[in-house]
């Protein structure tokens, strides 16, 4: 009872981080957009996202920066929906199936690439910093620790998976 | 299995090495910045006044907060490291053991007491007028990761409890 309550209580903040992440990558796409007609967007492009002295700097410059952002926020609501999907097939009297371990393992690949986008992100702006003098504000990447974790339990599961099996097959 | 989990080790160790240095940094800071003037305000505050009334009971409480925020943080550090002994664990083939059980569940429940006792002494800390609180800023970020990681990890106690018990009926039957 109290671990089916703790998965619908899962469920519906994956559903929320979802749509939360999935409207922020909206908006930042339409403030660039919107930017690119006028000056004074680029200062706040979501929840004081200043951008603004890259766009002075070079239009090709701010785009990228955007890009990453979209990119991150993008692969965040795809994560999301990767848990979404991972808890409707998570039978609790049967947790071990195949389409649990392959959402575990596709989640911890897109951990992986949501690092490596923050990575290049971190890179870029701070080689910005030192040519253009714009103080760089750099994204936190202690994620890379959840995608090594995501992927051990991947493989317990894996693991789990052939003891179901086994037993299954005793029986 | 055994490479992934040794570099996991080590990514782990590196995180919280890294967590326990800002830690070990922020307390240094606090004291050099701050105690000095707690000194100061302590050569000149009324000792006449009764200890709970005003100025000395908030000034009193400020440092008491900030050592127990230093303390959560702290013990979030602690219940990070019990990751080491799940991979310890793992690492020896143990891997729905009865201690990886106990282990989700213990940083589960850090990670639910952590958010919970951090929000109640940042309020306290806001109302007596040293920092400002934003009740939902402050929740959203404890929100959106820990406390779905508790909940991952009760989940995680659940199935591999699951796990230990076809484990054994395999065992039985063989």
């Amino acid at each position: 009872m109290k671990t089916k309550r703790i998965l619908k209580i899962m469920h519906t903040l994956a559903w929320i981080a979802f749509i939360g992440l999935s409207i922020k990558a909206g908006a930042i796409i339409i403030s660039y957009f919107v930017s690119l007609g006028n000056e004074n967007a680029a200062k706040d492009l979501y929840e004081s996202m200043n951008y603004f002295a890259y766009k002075q700097n070079s239009l090709a410059h701010y785009s990228i920066l955007v890009l990453y952002r979209v990119l991150q926020f993008s692969l965040q609501a795809y994560i999301a929906y990767l848990v979404i999907k991972l808890l409707s097939n998570l039978n609790i009297q049967r947790p071990f199936n195949a389409g649990a371990l392959k959402s575990m393992q596709t989640i911890s690949y897109s951990l992986i690439l949501l690092w490596g986008v923050v990575v290049v992100h971190n890179i870029h702006i701070g080689l910005l910093q030192a040519s253009t003098g714009i103080e760089a504000e750099l994204l936190s990447s202690e994620f890379v620790l959840f995608a090594g974790i995501v992927y051990v339990f991947s493989l317990l599961f894996k693991r789990g998976i052939e003891l179901q099996s086994e037993n299954d097959l005793m029986i | 299995m055994k490479d992934n989990v040794t570099i996991l080790t080590v990514i782990t160790y590196a995180v919280l090495l890294s967590a326990v240095s800002i830690l070990i940094n922020d307390i240094r800071e606090f004291d050099f910045q701050q105690f000095k003037e707690f000194q100061n305000w302590t050569k000149v505050a009324n000792k006449n006044e009764p200890w709970f009334a005003s100025k000395n009971a908030i000034e009193w409480s400020y440092y008491a907060i900030s050592a127990g925020l230093f303390f959560w943080r702290g013990y979030l550090i602690f219940g990070f490291s019990y990751f080491l002994s799940i991979l310890n664990e793992v690492k020896k083939g143990n891997y729905f053991s009865e201690k990886n059980i106990k282990y989700f569940k213990k940083i589960g429940n850090i990670f639910i007491a952590y958010t919970i006792n951090v929000l109640v002494l940042r309020f306290i800390l806001a109302s007596i007028g040293k920092s400002t609180f934003n009740f939902f800023s402050e929740f959203k970020t404890e929100f959106t990761l820990l406390i779905p990681c508790a909940l991952a990890f009760y989940l995680l106690a659940e199935i591999f409890e699951r796990a230990k018990e076809t484990e054994e009926e395999n065992d039985l039957t063989i």
